[in-house]
């Protein structure tokens, strides 16, 4: 009977501590005030409602900018603060400024920003040869990494978006950061690049079946692929996604979330439940239909004839 | 003075009768009416169900017919678009109007991935808030 009791305990901590980490998630928000305890500054960003969005890694380099570049060395000019953070109490992100040809080598910590030297304050999502420095972020949890990507919607396989960043070969708005939801601008494209954050687990504490997906919570995960040589090409929009679900693959197809990782289907079945209504001349509305099948699914074929 | 009173009370019974009977006689006439209206009623619905039925059942003859809809139930959308909606409605003699529409698991299906065209027929018919394109 102990023995049960024990083992029924062990399963509900097991359960609280994965449940947890399931849930884990990076938080980030722009702010006009300093981060809070729990959050931490990743850099500051210039008066980007008006359109603008020039970054400094933080207020501190302001001190090193070149008095010659008068239009960075506005005191105070860089008035938004971009911190974050994680749901996981105490446990929390870092960030370091390396050169570019470093590795960020702790924590498995990404390369998020290439910086010019901080001078130019203008920064490119790429590794380019002015772009001397970068910024690392890692995440402060062994169970944990922190992964970052660039492009696309990745809403629908967890991803958070943290920013938006302007094309970085536009010369004159290259490098320019803005808010998720930014609409503002000289062009309603400017700000066109999102970056993405997801907090995965760490391949270390993945258990992982031959199918890609983690024991503990049925989900596939990328970092599988270090333990299983079938999951080395999982696509990265399968990532943390329960196994079978159709995931969106690029702007014209969606794809399935199950090995071999190639059917891939057209964007037309949408999330959106049917409505049909009729306008008011139409007194009956009679509804007739017909099982198809149609791009490889069956799709029920409904004909509404107006009597 | 007697025989007036009694002719007067027979006169009196007389009208009391007649009327009782004119009123069973009037609801009578009410009920066949409202029976018959209720008949018709169904009737018209039956009729209509069934016409309708046809017309969808030619509508989808005329796809296989024209190999839009082939053996295996494969559903050719690209022809279904390139239809005509007037002219396939009159060469089918189909009076009302109609839409066709697909539907997975209650969910709406586009005709294409890159449009948002989710139906095909009369405008008089809505799809998701969108009028039905032609």
């Amino acid at each position: 009977m102990k023995k049960f009791v024990l083992f029924l305990v062990m399963i509900i901590f097991v359960n609280i501590c994965f449940g947890g980490l399931s849930g884990a998630e990076i938080i980030c928000d722009f702010k006009y005030s300093s981060c809070s305890s729990n959050e931490v500054l990743f850099f500051n960003v210039y008066d980007f409602n008006n359109g603008g969005g020039d970054v400094v890694i933080n207020s501190n380099v302001l001190l090193n900018i070149d008095a010659n570049y008068s239009y960075f060395s506005i005191p105070n000019k860089y008035d938004r603060y971009f911190c974050c953070r994680t749901n996981l109490g105490a446990d929390n992100l870092r960030v370091k400024l390396i050169n570019s040809t470093e590795d960020c080598g702790f924590d498995s910590g990404q390369k998020l920003l290439w910086f010019s030297n901080t001078i130019n304050a203008r920064t490119s999502i790429v590794p380019e040869t002015h772009y001397n420095k970068t910024l690392c972020v890692g995440v402060n949890n062994e169970n944990l990494d922190l992964d970052l990507k660039k492009g696309g919607d990745l809403s629908d396989a967890g991803y958070k978006c943290l920013f938006r960043i302007s094309d970085t070969e536009n010369v004159g708005y290259n490098g320019l950061i803005s808010e998720c939801n930014a609409t503002f601008g000289p062009t309603s494209d400017r700000y066109k690049t999102v970056i993405w954050g997801k907090l995965i687990r760490n391949a270390n504490d993945l258990k992982c079946s031959n199918d890609c997906t983690n024991k503990l919570d049925g989900r596939i995960y990328l970092s599988c692929g270090k333990v299983f040589i079938e999951c080395k090409d999982v696509p990265s929009n399968c990532d943390g996604i329960l196994k079978g679900t159709w995931v969106s693959y690029n702007f014209t197809h969606e794809i399935k979330c199950e090995f071999p990782w190639n059917t891939f289907r057209p964007k037309v079945f949408t999330g959106s439940s049917l409505n049909v209504e009729v306008k008011k001349d139409c007194d009956n509305l009679i509804i007739r239909e017909k099982n198809v099948i149609y791009q490889n699914q069956n799709v029920k074929m409904k004909i509404y004839i107006c009597k | 003075m007697v025989r007036e009173k009694i002719f007067q009370k027979k006169s009196q019974t007389f009208s009391a009768d007649l009327f009782v009977v004119v009123i069973v006689i009037l609801i009578g006439v009410l009920f066949l009416v409202i029976n018959k209206i209720n008949t018709n009623e169904v009737v018209n619905t039956e009729e209509i169900e069934k016409e309708a039925e046809k017309e969808a059942d030619l509508i989808f003859k005329t796809f296989e017919e024209k190999n839009i809809l082939n053996e295996n139930g494969d559903l050719d959308i690209i022809s279904i678009k390139n239809l005509d909606y007037e002219k396939l409605k009159e060469d089918l003699n189909i009076k009302g109007d109609f839409a066709i529409v697909l539907e997975k698991d209650g969910k709406l299906v586009k005709f294409s991935p890159n449009e948002d065209q989710t139906c095909f027929g009369s405008d008089k018919i809505i799809v998701n808030g969108k009028p039905c394109k032609t």
